[in-house]
């Protein structure tokens, strides 16, 4: 921490506020590999072999992360084998299980291991797409998955709830983050939205007007009746769900003065959308699409807000994008963050320039998708590799004498 | 953090340009030393050398990222600034270096082992140094470890094929799994078809004993049906016969095969019903289980299986059945029954009655086909050797015999000896038809009888026989004359701008130097040859207007060479300049296969065809490298010692392809 900063603070030169965004705004600069966490994944033992060859077959690479948004403390990956897996990111290093191999455990470092594990022949048979905790209690999760179904946990015996069958291909769903009602909206692969009740287990939704599958959902943060969808047809879709004629307004790309909202030339990508994000104060929304481009649009007037994040984002597959935007608490300017697998890296842009900032690269493989620890400025994301990553702020520790000589540099003198 | 000045910055990439297109194993010392001692004296050039070697190390040749390899594993062991931006983008570098995930690293082959091994060696020294302090490096190492298979302990020099050998070890394996099921599949439906396959066969068996009774009786030399059994009590040659009811061992028995039907077994009204059963059950067995039993085995032997057991049990089984099958197939074939031809199923064989004499036979009997290796009928069970000498003995009689009759029936024997000198002279000739009418001197021209006044052809002449002009052609031998085609074609062998000589082997005239003329050693022309070819035409003006017809023996190829055939600047007269290019592009691989050329000539001449060619296309001489901006080009290519690439696609036949095929 800056000493000049806290002597000023302390003299009330500077204010509160002041020092706390410096102060955060130079943590997030300085994102980089926490060496001190090392969440294995997939050195979970049935997916180990004996002759100590890794199963690369196994398809238990991460496809889903969630962070609870209460106490920022438990994680939930969903696999690719349709395993569900709970982390305690807080756990303490001492309870460090037997069957991890010594050898990749490294000294001083945190390894955590699943505090649950829904294996697949319980939980979900295919890809679990998305998974998300319920935003007003921990002790309840909801996943959705590529067997078609959307399943409503109960994180303390890890047992199902509740089973929504939508009989396509789940792409994700999404819970209001106001928790004024407990509608969950599933898109997928057939061109409606479902919104699944949790109180009932029954739909009581079906929100029609995509033309085509429908990738990604959010609700807004703001409205608790606002809902936003992305479809593969292009277009951005904005929801009244009180409304019986439900869509309230599709964006578009070219900001065109028509009257009409629901203009059928409204475009918002030219290819399919594949990821959203409504900013925290729920003002902005960000999209993602395979046309290799992001933008950012204003919720209340519907306008693309022409920030240039540059043309050749690596996005091209049809499934769902994360988009990452940190709370506003957390830093200001946001960044917003994106995983692609294609670059096998994390890369945050500056929300409002489009500049980009962030080239989070550690995976070797590649990087599906990412979740952001609030009041941690972490970044957490999986992929193929065995292992989820964690980025944070560089920790300005106290350092060892002995890693200060070995981290020196090293000239000889015939250099 | 302040820029590097521009200058320092142009120093250090000349540098760094210089160590990694070196094309040395160790880096150049001198250079190296002067590059790290721009690094120590100011951080600030660090960032810069990070950003010129890690750019170098994208480049797709690998042993220029096995310099840059070896450069930023300098650096890194020195400069902490350096470290941390390597670690940055540590997958990277080493997706570039050993080519991880779905990234292969670019040839040569043998640099990029090289830069393989050295790069995990390292990681590992990196990983115990620096470890702790660089998550990225730890991943790193993990992931070489885990994923790719690498044991650190024992780097061998094939240190990264093991990706490779794991999917190839992965691909076997789907292999034997799918061959393992193909097997089991094989095995399944041979359990059910075998019991097919003996219960026809039995069938056949049982028809055939019907209809020869004791196959192992028939064939004894005294034609009783007794087994010969006796044989090891007997001690004399007399007791033996005696025991066989033959009291004297002096008389010759013959024995008379009816070569057509050994049996005797003809197919009469009465056993026409078990003919039939047989000819059904053949069919079957021919059409239906022989290719499928055939098919099996030469999968089975294909397959890859561990349980050789299992195999081994199966393979004899088919091997049984098709042993059971060959051999009822050769009774079969003994008895004179066969399979009627597939394409003779819509149609029923109607018997044609020959001559009433003739034993009612249903089946036409079909020339037998004799097996010259094994004429013992298969059904009888006899000494095989005593057959062969039998039936030798018989063979030879009958060539005696034939040779007598050859003697008493001398062609030429009535002949006087004039006539038989005349005819040693004469000339054998095959016949043919003016030999037909050789000794005719006329000719009846109408023999129809009908009338030779005709509505359409009008009234004869009266004329009966064939005119005597027409009989003198009739009589006229014709021979058909083969010109043969020159084996050996001179060379053109004119002098080129090269120095060499023309190789090219037309058979009148060059089309690039003209008519082909007597050449010295140099490539001069021979002074008498030389007269001749000025009292034609000069050699580059003389195939631009082609003489055609002038030499009947011309070859298509070059007929068109030397109608197209249009020198540099002249206006084109040839008709489709596509064609004429594909067609000489084909030609110019006929006649000068690459490897060929290469080894002989050199790439020189081929430049000089190149253009020889381009010129003759007209096209523009500026797409025409002139040789010298061609030795310019191959003088700077030589300063790199890297290995060249792009020489195989840059080759100039490869150049003159592209042309020629693009257009």
């Amino acid at each position: 921490m800056n000493p000049t900063l806290i002597h000023y603070r302390t003299l009330g030169a500077i204010r509160p506020q002041f020092f706390r965004t410096y102060q955060q705004n130079h943590r997030l600069a300085t994102l980089e590999l926490v060496a001190s966490k090392q969440i294995l994944h997939a050195c979970i033992p049935s997916t180990q072999e004996e002759d100590g060859q890794p199963d690369l077959g196994s398809s238990s690479w991460v496809a889903s992360l969630a962070i609870e948004a209460i106490d920022s403390r438990y994680l939930l990956v969903g696999s690719g084998n349709g395993s569900i897996q709970l982390y305690d990111l807080d756990e303490t290093s001492g309870e460090e299980s037997s069957h991890i191999p010594t050898n990749t455990r490294s000294s001083g470092c945190q390894v955590l291991t699943p505090l649950g594990d829904i294996p697949n022949t319980v939980g979900h048979r295919y890809t679990v797409a998305d998974i998300h905790w319920y935003p007003m209690d921990t002790g309840l999760f909801t996943s959705s998955s590529y067997d078609t179904t959307v399943k409503v946990w109960d994180t303390n015996t890890l047992q199902t709830a509740c089973t929504f069958s939508l009989d396509h291909k789940v792409f994700s769903h999404a819970h209001s983050p106001l928790g004024i009602h407990s509608l969950v909206a599933a898109t997928t692969s057939e061109p409606l939205v479902r919104l699944c009740d949790l109180r009932t287990g029954a739909f009581s939704h079906t929100l029609t007007g995509h033309n085509s599958q429908v990738i990604c959902s959010q609700w807004s943060p703001r409205d608790p009746h606002l809902l936003c969808t992305g479809g593969a047809d292009g277009t951005v879709r904005l929801w009244d769900v009180r409304r019986a004629a439900a869509c309230l307004r599709t964006l578009d790309q070219h900001n065109q003065a028509n009257d009409d909202p629901l203009a059928p030339t409204h475009v918002a990508h030219n290819a399919s959308v594949n990821g959203l994000s409504f900013t925290q104060d729920g003002y902005q929304l960000v999209t993602v699409g395979s046309d290799r481009r992001i933008r950012l649009w204003d919720v209340t007037t519907g306008k693309h807000l022409l920030v240039n994040y540059g043309t050749k984002v690596p996005c091209s597959r049809l499934r769902k994008y994360d988009v990452v935007i940190p709370p506003l608490a957390d830093c200001w300017p946001p960044p917003v963050f994106i995983p692609f697998s294609k670059t096998h890296e994390v890369t945050g842009w500056d929300l409002h320039s489009g500049q980009s900032l962030y080239r989070l690269q550690g995976a070797f493989r590649p990087v599906v998708c990412a979740a952001w620890r609030n009041g941690h400025e972490e970044l957490y994301a999986g992929g193929y590799d065995q292992e989820i990553l964690v980025w944070g702020p560089e920790s300005h520790g106290n350092k060892a004498l002995e890693e200060e000589q070995a981290l020196a540099d090293d000239w000889s003198d015939t250099d | 953090m302040s820029e590097c000045p521009p200058e320092i910055r142009t120093i250090l990439s000349k540098t760094i340009n210089a160590l990694v297109t070196a094309g040395e194993d160790t880096l150049n010392p001198g250079r190296l030393k002067q590059l790290k001692s721009y690094c120590r004296d100011s951080p600030v050039c660090i960032d810069t050398v990070y950003h010129l070697v890690f750019s170098k190390l994208q480049k797709p040749h690998a042993q220029v990222r096995y310099a840059a390899a070896q450069i930023i594993i300098e650096l890194f062991n020195r400069s902490h600034q350096f470290r941390q931006l390597l670690v940055k983008e540590f997958p990277r570098f080493l997706s570039l270096t050993l080519g991880i995930y779905q990234e292969a690293l670019p040839p040569p082959e043998a640099y990029a082992k090289k830069l393989k091994k050295l790069v995990i060696q390292t990681v590992k020294v990196w990983r115990s140094k620096y470890g702790t302090f660089y998550k990225p490096l730890q991943l790193g190492y993990e992931y070489i470890r885990q994923k790719l298979n690498v044991n650190f302990d024992s780097v061998s020099d094939d240190v990264l094929s093991h990706v490779e050998s794991r999917r190839r070890r992965e691909a076997l394996e789907r292999k034997k799994v799918a061959h393992q099921q193909r097997f089991l599949r094989i095995r399944d439906a041979l359990q059910d078809y075998a019991t097919e396959v003996l219960s026809n066969n039995q069938e056949m068996e049982a028809a055939l004993g019907i209809l020869v009774p004791d196959i192992a009786g028939l064939f004894h030399e005294d034609g009783s049906s007794h087994p010969t059994t006796s044989t090891s009590n007997a001690t004399t040659y007399t007791e033996t016969m005696a025991s066989l009811g033959m009291a004297a061992a002096q008389y010759q028995v013959n024995i008379n095969f009816d070569t057509d039907n050994l049996y005797g077994v003809r197919e009469t009204p009465e056993n026409q019903v078990i003919f039939d059963q047989l000819r059904e059950d053949l069919k079957v067995l021919v059409r239906k289980h022989w290719p499928q039993v055939q098919h099996w085995l030469t999968e089975i032997s294909q397959l890859m299986i561990d349980d050789t057991k299992e195999v081994e049990h199966s393979t004899k089984q088919l091997i049984d059945l098709k042993y059971q099958m060959s051999v009822l197939k050769r009774k079969c074939t003994d008895l004179r029954i066969d399979v009627p031809e597939v394409s003779d199923d819509e149609f029923e064989d109607v018997p044609i009655p020959q001559d009433s004499t003739s034993p009612p036979v249903t089946t036409t009997p079909s020339p037998r086909k004799s097996n010259p290796e094994d004429p013992v009928p298969s059904m009888l069970d006899i000494d095989r050797s005593a057959y062969l000498a039998m039936a030798n003995r018989r063979l030879h009689n009958a060539q005696q015999a034939e040779e007598k009759n050859v003697a008493q029936e001398d062609p030429q024997a009535h002949l006087t000896e004039v006539e038989k000198e005349l005819i040693a002279q004469a000339p054998v000739l095959d016949y043919g038809p003016e030999l037909h009418y050789w000794d005719k001197d006329t000719m009846p021209l109408n023999q129809s009888g009908i009338e030779v006044k005709h509505r359409f052809y009008g009234e004869g002449r009266g004329d009966e026989d064939v005119p005597q002009v027409v009989m003198d052609q009739l009589r006229k031998r014709v021979i058909y004359l083969k010109p043969t085609r020159p084996t050996d074609i001179k060379a053109c062998r004119a002098p080129m701008k090269n120095g060499q000589l023309c190789p090219r082997r037309d058979l009148v005239s060059c089309p690039y130097h003209g008519k082909k003329v007597p050449r010295n050693e140099s490539g001069g022309v021979v002074a008498d040859s030389f007269e001749a070819l000025q009292k034609g035409k000069a050699p580059e003006t003389v195939s631009s207007e082609p003489s055609l017809g002038e030499d009947d023996q011309l070859d298509v190829f070059e007929e068109i060479t030397t109608t197209e055939w249009n020198p540099a600047g002249t206006s084109s007269t040839s008709t489709s300049h596509n064609s004429t290019s594909q067609i000489r592009g084909a030609d110019m691989r006929a006649i000068y296969p690459e490897e060929n050329l290469s080894h002989r000539y050199g790439t020189t001449l081929q430049q000089d065809i190149e253009q020889d060619v381009l010129l003759a296309l007209g096209k523009p001489a500026g797409q025409i490298m002139s040789p010298h901006t061609r030795g310019q080009r191959s003088s700077r290519k030589r300063k790199s010692n890297l290995i060249d690439l792009e020489s195989l696609q840059n080759h100039t036949m490869h150049r003159l392809k592209r042309k020629l095929g693009g257009r």
